[in-house]
C-alpha cells in the first residue's frame, strides 16, 4: 500500500504542469531574471524565423 | 559564429517534465542593448524587456508562441544586461509544429467579457500559403488563458464555422507576426476568394 502511494505522488508530480492553465503557467515565469553577460557569445543553431522569399504568384 | 541579420535567439527560462519555456530575443535587440552599455558604462536603467514566450510541449511535440504585453525592465551594468521579465498574455496564442511552422492562431473576437473564440488555420503550399478564418458558432464565454495547453486546439476548434479563406503569396514575413501584419493590413490577400 505504501509503495502505491509513492507511485501516485510521483505520477502526479510528473504531470503537474499539464494540469495548469495557460495563465497559471505564464504567471509562474514572472519575475524571472535573465542576465546576458557582455562576453556572451552567440553559439548553437540559429533559428531563422523568416519564411523563405519566393517570387511566385498563386 | 557569425551573427546573422534578423535572427531570433531562444533563451531557455524554465523546463519541467512537460514543457520548456523559451524567451525569443531578436539579435537587433541585444545589439542595441550592448551599444547602450558601451555608451553608458556606469549603468543605465531601461524600461522594457523582451516578454514574448515560446513554449515547447514535449509530449505533443509542438510549440506555442504567446504574445505578451511589453513590460519588465532591464538594468545595464559592467557585467552585462540584467532583465527582470514580466509576462502578461495578450492573445493571439499561436500553435506551431515541431519545425516552427505556424498551424493555428487562437484569439478572442471581443474583449468586453462576452467572449467568442476564433482562430486562423494556416496552410502552406509550394507556391502560396492560405489562411482560413474560423469562429465559434455560439459564444461560450471561454477565456483562452483559462485553457490548458493540451486542450487549446480541441476547445478552440470545436463547433466553429468557416468565415473566409484567403490566399497569400510568399514574401519575407516574420512568422511570429502574421497576426499583427494581418490586423494592420500590412499582409493583404493576393487573390481573395469568396465562398458561395
Amino acid at each position: 500500500m505504501k509503495r502505491l502511494i509513492v507511485i501516485f505522488f510521483l505520477t502526479n508530480s510528473l504531470s503537474f504542469s499539464q494540469e495548469k492553465t495557460i495563465r497559471e503557467f505564464v504567471s509562474e515565469l514572472n519575475l524571472t531574471k535573465l542576465v546576458i553577460k557582455d562576453n556572451f557569445i552567440f553559439s548553437g543553431n540559429i533559428l531563422d524565423s523568416k519564411l523563405e522569399c519566393k517570387n511566385y504568384y498563386y | 559564429m557569425k551573427k546573422e541579420k534578423d535572427s531570433t535567439y531562444l533563451f531557455s527560462l524554465k523546463e519541467d517534465s512537460n514543457f520548456i519555456a523559451f524567451l525569443p530575443v531578436g539579435n537587433y535587440y541585444i545589439d542595441e542593448n550592448f551599444k547602450n552599455i558601451s555608451q553608458n558604462p556606469n549603468g543605465y536603467y531601461g524600461s522594457i524587456a523582451p516578454s514574448d514566450l515560446l513554449i515547447y510541449n514535449k509530449k505533443a511535440d509542438e510549440f506555442y508562441y504567446i504574445k505578451c504585453l511589453a513590460s519588465g525592465s532591464s538594468k545595464y551594468s559592467k557585467e552585462g544586461i540584467e532583465y527582470d521579465l514580466y509576462f502578461e498574455i495578450y492573445p493571439p496564442i499561436m500553435l506551431l509544429d515541431n519545425k516552427l511552422n505556424p498551424k493555428y492562431y487562437f484569439f478572442d473576437t471581443e474583449e468586453d467579457g462576452d467572449i467568442n473564440l476564433a482562430y486562423y488555420e494556416i496552410l502552406f503550399f509550394e507556391n502560396y500559403f492560405q489562411i482560413n478564418s474560423f469562429a465559434q458558432k455560439e459564444r461560450k464565454k471561454i477565456n483562452i488563458q483559462d485553457l490548458k495547453f493540451d486542450d487549446l486546439e480541441e476547445v478552440c476548434t470545436k463547433e466553429t464555422v468557416l468565415i473566409k479563406k484567403e490566399y497569400f503569396k510568399y514574401n519575407k514575413i516574420d512568422i511570429f507576426n502574421i497576426y499583427n501584419q494581418k490586423m494592420n493590413k500590412q499582409l493583404l490577400p493576393h487573390f481573395p476568394r469568396v465562398e458561395n
